[in-house]
């Protein structure tokens, strides 16, 4: 595929997250015969969106951060949740307030893609009620599906990854995508397995650099290795495992760069909005 | 299924071994918000093995513990560094099957293997060249892991799967393809996750009542739940939970007792050798 004229991309960081260290990858420190009761570690990793331009299609945004409510405080979500992975947000760092950032609102976007509906990734679409976008929700009918059967069951939240209520934002028209496709011209959907049932992540042939954006079927640049590190909170470890596989194909096959979902070391050295990537 | 009068099976400890908690039971330490850096926990678990006395088969080994000098040099020291193996001299097979069953090596007939990790099959070596030492069932699919991963480089050591278990003098294995009854009331079945084919058993015993003996594909009553919670040392997350489900589903059927492998807390409450469960 080509590179896109005019085809840009900049990163909206929306917030911060923390947690043990344990849950982005297995097992950081064991306890050993000398060493038996290491301390865990605690860290903490941005959260992410990505504004795509796109020369025919206007903008779109890939995820869109948390939901107001889910900050630590705000309510939104359990006590145990919040200890888990407590949501740390400025208030310029909603996913509608990092577009207003690069200039653009909730009216001028196109579609608004979600790699998968955990509660850190899909805050934007409460912003999108009425809008042209709201028709075009873009999600992986596999992970869309998996989260509504769990949350479901029996109308509950599954602890720090599907809530209900998510599933419930009224106004809203989802595509189901199933398999690798062309989405537009340069952009690519591309179905990742590991985190859960199928991921949507993004192969973004920008006019000088394509961008792999892999959303949680990879952490981070650690977790890509090589060697490979596989998350302590994991849904299929095998799918991880072949995730990275074809990650590493087609970054080969374009020269890509890849941009991790929650890495503090690689966020630290990217631009964020309202600089656009070309 | 069969249930077949006179099948009775006793529970042989063959030591314990230390390690951090997490490769058994994820999550337990795991930091929250307000206690973001608790210590490892550092456990100990038994390790045991099987005798099934059958009415016609004979004395069926399922597992067999850890060979000569597992504790001491045999084994890489990385190894002992995580998993501090506890045992002596007294702990190995052949001298408990001695002092709490009167009963020689020679007296066995047949061995199941659940899998070929050091601490399940190592103790097959003493069976070199005897009976039992010629009717060794393992699953084809987990021997052809474990001699993959054993033959690899020339450490010849596979994660917890090792060579020179594999290649022990005068011994022949028997491959299991599928789910089968082995023995008039002795069904083996494959459980995915803790490796990619660790045989079960599940025991008809004279009394009516059924036992499963999952082995390492679940680790402990924590692990079996509910909620059921994946093991750190895990090679296939998804596999684990579709195990779980298989187990629950013959669990009901048979009205069965569930034999946990490494379950300090289980060990307590049972009886084990000289004792026979009818």
């Amino acid at each position: 595929m080509k590179n896109v004229k005019g085809l840009e991309i900049s990163i909206l960081h929306t917030g911060w997250i923390e947690n043990d260290k344990a849950i982005n990858f297995l097992l950081p420190k064991t306890g050993t015969k000398s060493n038996p009761t290491p301390l865990a570690e605690w860290w903490r990793v941005p959260s992410i969106a990505v504004l795509i331009k796109h020369p025919e299609a206007g903008y779109i945004i890939f995820d869109g951060g948390s939901r107001r409510g889910d900050e630590v405080g705000g309510g939104g979500r359990s006590r145990r949740d919040e200890q888990i992975a407590p949501l740390y947000i400025e208030e310029d760092q909603w996913a509608d307030k990092q577009l207003e950032k690069c200039g653009v609102t909730v009216q001028d976007l196109s579609a608004v893609i979600i790699s998968h509906f955990h509660w850190d990734h899909i805050g934007i679409l409460e912003c999108i009620q009425g809008t042209k976008a709201a028709q075009n929700v873009y999600v992986s009918k596999k992970d869309f599906g998996y989260g509504l059967v769990e949350t479901h069951i029996k109308k509950s939240d599954v602890p720090t990854t599907y809530f209900y209520r998510n599933f419930e934002i009224p106004g809203l028209t989802y595509h189901y995508v199933e398999e690798d496709m062309e989405f537009l011209p340069g952009i690519e959907f591309i179905m990742l397995e590991g985190h859960t049932p199928g991921i949507i992540g993004l192969v973004i042939h920008a006019e000088e650099q394509t961008y792999i954006l892999p959303s949680d079927a990879i952490y981070t640049a650690k977790n890509y290795g090589p060697p490979a590190i596989v998350p302590g909170l994991i849904y299929d470890s095998l799918g991880f495992f072949r995730s990275v596989e074809k990650l590493r194909k087609i970054e080969k096959e374009y020269h890509a760069k890849i941009i991790f979902p929650h890495d503090p070391d690689q966020l630290a050295g990217l631009k964020t909005a309202p600089y656009f990537y070309k | 299924m069969t249930t077949m009068s006179g099948i009775k099976f006793s529970i042989i400890e063959l030591g314990e071994v230390d390690n951090d908690q997490a490769w058994n039971v994820t999550g337990m330490a795991l930091g929250t918000k307000d206690n973001p850096n608790p210590p490892a926990v550092w456990w100990r678990v038994p390790m045991i093995a099987i005798l099934v006395q059958h009415p016609e088969a004979g004395n069926i080994l399922y597992d067999s513990g850890n060979y000569l000098n597992n504790n001491i040099d045999r084994l890489p020291q990385a190894l002992q560094e995580d998993f501090p193996n506890l045992m002596t001299r007294k702990d190995y097979l052949d001298v408990q099957l001695k002092e709490k069953l009167n009963m020689s090596l020679d007296e066995i007939d047949a061995i199941i293997i659940s899998h070929a990790h050091f601490d399940h099959l190592g103790g097959v070596g003493f069976f070199s060249g005897k009976k039992a030492g010629q009717n060794v069932y393992i699953s084809r699919k987990e021997f052809e892991t474990a001699l993959l991963a054993t033959h690899q480089n020339p450490s010849g050591l596979g994660g917890a799967y090792f060579k020179g278990d594999l290649e022990f003098p005068d011994i022949e294995f028997k491959l299991v393809d599928e789910d089968t009854e082995l023995f008039p009331g002795i069904e083996v079945i494959h459980l995915v996750g803790h490796t990619p084919a660790t045989l079960g058993m599940v025991l008809h015993c004279g009394s009516g009542q059924t036992y499963i003996f999952p082995s390492d594909a679940v680790y402990t009553s924590l692990n079996y739940g509910p909620p059921a919670i994946a093991p750190g040392l895990v090679a296939d997350t998804l596999g684990f939970s579709n195990t779980i489900r298989k187990l629950n589903k013959l669990e009901k059927k048979y009205n069965a007792k569930v034999v946990f492998p490494h379950d300090p807390i289980q060990i307590k409450q049972m009886k084990t050798a000289p004792y026979f469960y009818e």
